[in-house]
């Protein structure tokens, strides 16, 4: 998964940024909402948002993204632990709260979750003869497990969680490589060919013109 | 709450007070009338037997014409007499002539220009010697009971009407005091329903003058403590951000740690992360806590979902009973990490807990296994926690005994600490 955090103590930022790419996830990891705003256009599967940032409020720049339509899942990061705070943040559109302090393992464990939202409620889903577990980083085919690359799973994880849809090779980049992609510029095709070789090649489609597709379980 | 038994009322010790003034005023004015009594009647009725010796003395100048004597010597029809007279020979000192009632030996044997007394103190003589007749002397009494008696009357009379006027008078304040002090009464209910942090309860202005000032420091202390609840929770609030986002920093720091680290150093930084975990713990204890104003928010909850979230490594924790509860979840988690917490400190290796909820009292009982306590010192940590005097002699060393105690009074309920053979005990427990 891609996240965008926005938080501006470098502590706590640096902490969950280098957690969250230990445990397999791509982080881009801004500290003021200017930063923010400048990336905000880029394919990202979950937003983890601080409250009060030094250039304005979280909060308040999600109910202007969501005013906007974009309906990436949040998650808010915040030391505000009223109800009414939390009743606040989740109408402004945040999927899930969580309160300051908090282990990196439970905010994982909530990413996991809104990964299993997007692509699904089933922990496990099938697509012909692959099998795919988002939370124990899992995949099967024809009923045995198979080794994945962390890039290749990336690749297969971004898919999946937009699975009928089809992802531009551009997206695709930015999603598993990230700042990366403009060094290695086929390296996704690349990816695509391993996965292919490893799971078959009906598992993923190509669009002409337009991208990568997986069809839905 | 404060008890009224003991402490003296107003209204009874002034209803008391005027009782003793008129019971005072009552025989102050009963000596007053007996005084006047004294002086004035006495003189009254003796002027009174002057003047009839001297209707006596016209009426017998004119009954001593010849053929009156007879009639003066003659029965009188009979009446209860108070006046009674004699006229007695000068010489001889008989009586030659009485009223009905009067003695047949002469009350006194001469005649003198003052009024006098009997020897046996039973008359009061006035003596008039008769005009042109020097052998007799005219004699008038008045019986001493009878003047006694009049008296008494007198003084009876003045007394029953001091005190009645007295009891009206005490009876009427009473009534006027109760109306009075009646302001008071609905000051002090408004006072007990107001909530400084709403103005909807700041109680009315007052129905009387008296009591403009106490309603005026009421109103006066009120906007202070509002003031002051605000600027604290604005503090908790910059407080919780200033000290909840290190924490967790903290924390992501160490874990991250953990994973990168060198195999002989990941115990080092587990113990490390495991503190900071306590510190964070006990921080959010004591903000919620001491978020002021902040009511708890009850809801139903399972101690075993409370538990969930706390590890303790090195104890044991059993649930024997796990019935919901009604309390504030953050508030009784917080209790049950500290409580925990200081079970494992005490070398307890089980702690066992126990959520019951009968008779409309909810039970929280954490009973371990560790070093327990000697009896001498569960009397002082009794006490301290009944009085909460959370420093008193440093009887209360850690933050779980005493965030125990003021979880359960948010909740209005109590803690204790049962006796029990092996361990330490704590059970807390509040209405619902």
């Amino acid at each position: 998964m891609r996240l965008l955090l926005l938080e501006d103590d470098a502590t706590l930022g640096e902490g969950l940024c280098d957690y969250l790419l230990s445990d397999g996830y791509r982080v881009d990891w801004c500290t003021t909402l200017a930063q923010a705003r400048v990336l905000i256009g880029e394919p990202y599967d979950a937003w983890l948002l601080d409250w009060n940032l030094p250039d304005g409020s979280g909060i308040d720049w999600l109910q202007s993204l969501r005013a906007r339509g974009l309906k990436v899942p949040a998650l808010v990061l915040t030391a505000r632990d009223r109800l009414a705070d939390r009743i606040q943040g989740l109408d402004s559109g945040a999927d899930d709260f969580l309160v300051k302090p908090f282990a990196p393992e439970e905010l994982c464990a909530r990413l996991r979750a809104i990964s299993r939202r997007i692509a699904g409620s089933a922990q496990r889903q099938f697509f012909g003869a692959v099998e795919v577990d988002l939370t124990a980083k899992a995949v099967w085919f024809e009923g045995r497990s198979v080794e994945l690359t962390a890039r290749e799973w990336a690749v297969l994880e971004a898919l999946v969680l937009r699975a009928g849809r089809i992802v531009s090779r551009n997206d695709l980049e930015a999603l598993v490589l990230g700042s990366e992609a403009e060094l290695a510029s086929n390296a996704i095709e690349v990816h695509i060919f391993k996965l292919r070789g490893k799971l078959g090649k009906a598992l993923i489609e190509t669009v002409r013109g337009l991208g990568y597709r997986i069809p839905s379980p | 709450m404060l008890q009224s038994a003991g402490l003296p009322s107003i209204r009874r010790r002034v209803t008391r007070t005027l009782l003793l003034v008129t019971l005072l005023w009552s025989v102050l004015v009963t000596a007053l009338v007996r005084q006047v009594v004294r002086h004035e009647v006495d003189e009254l009725m003796t002027q009174g037997l002057h003047e009839s010796a001297e209707m006596l003395h016209g009426m017998l100048a004119l009954m001593r014409q010849p053929g009156l004597e007879q009639a003066l010597a003659g029965p009188h029809a009979g009446h209860g007499e108070h006046l009674v007279w004699q006229i007695v020979a000068a010489r001889t000192g008989e009586v030659v002539g009485r009223s009905q009632q009067a003695p047949e030996r002469a009350l006194l044997p001469d005649a003198q220009a003052q009024p006098r007394h009997t020897p046996d103190g039973a008359w009061h003589v006035v003596t008039v010697p008769l005009q042109g007749d020097l052998q007799h002397f005219l004699l008038v009494a008045q019986s001493e009971a009878e003047r006694a008696e009049a008296r008494a009357d007198v003084m009876t009379y003045a007394l029953i009407a001091a005190l009645l006027l007295g009891v009206l008078v005490s009876t009427l304040l009473s009534v006027l005091l109760h109306r009075e002090f009646e302001p008071l009464t609905r000051l002090s209910r408004a006072v007990a329903g107001y909530d400084p942090l709403r103005p909807a309860t700041l109680p009315g202005v007052p129905t009387r003058t008296e009591l403009l000032p106490i309603a005026q420091a009421i109103r006066d202390l009120g906007g202070r403590l509002a003031q002051r609840i605000t600027s604290e929770r604005a503090f908790t609030a910059h407080a919780a951000h200033a000290l909840r986002t290190p924490l967790a920093g903290i924390d992501a720091q160490l874990a991250i740690a953990l994973r990168e680290a060198p195999e002989p150093l990941r115990p080092r930084l587990g113990r490390c992360r495991a503190a900071a975990t306590r510190l964070s713990q006990v921080m959010q204890a004591l903000l919620t806590m001491f978020r002021s104003g902040g009511e708890p928010r009850r809801q139903t909850v399972r101690v075993s979902e409370l538990l969930a979230p706390l590890a303790f490594a090195e104890v044991r924790i059993d649930i024997d009973l796990d019935q919901p509860l009604d309390a504030d979840p953050d508030l009784l988690s917080a209790v049950l990490f500290n409580l925990l917490d200081n079970a494992q400190r005490h070398q307890a290796s089980r702690v066992v807990l126990t959520a019951t909820r009968a008779d409309g009292l909810q039970r929280l009982r954490l009973h371990d296994d560790g070093q327990g306590c000697p009896t001498e010192r569960l009397e002082q940590l009794r006490a301290a926690l009944e009085h909460q005097e959370y420093d008193s002699g440093g009887v209360l060393k850690g933050l779980g005994l005493i965030l125990a105690d003021l979880v359960a009074r948010a909740h209005g309920g109590q803690i204790e600490l049962p006796a029990v053979d092996r361990g330490f005990c704590v059970e807390l427990s509040w209405p619902g």
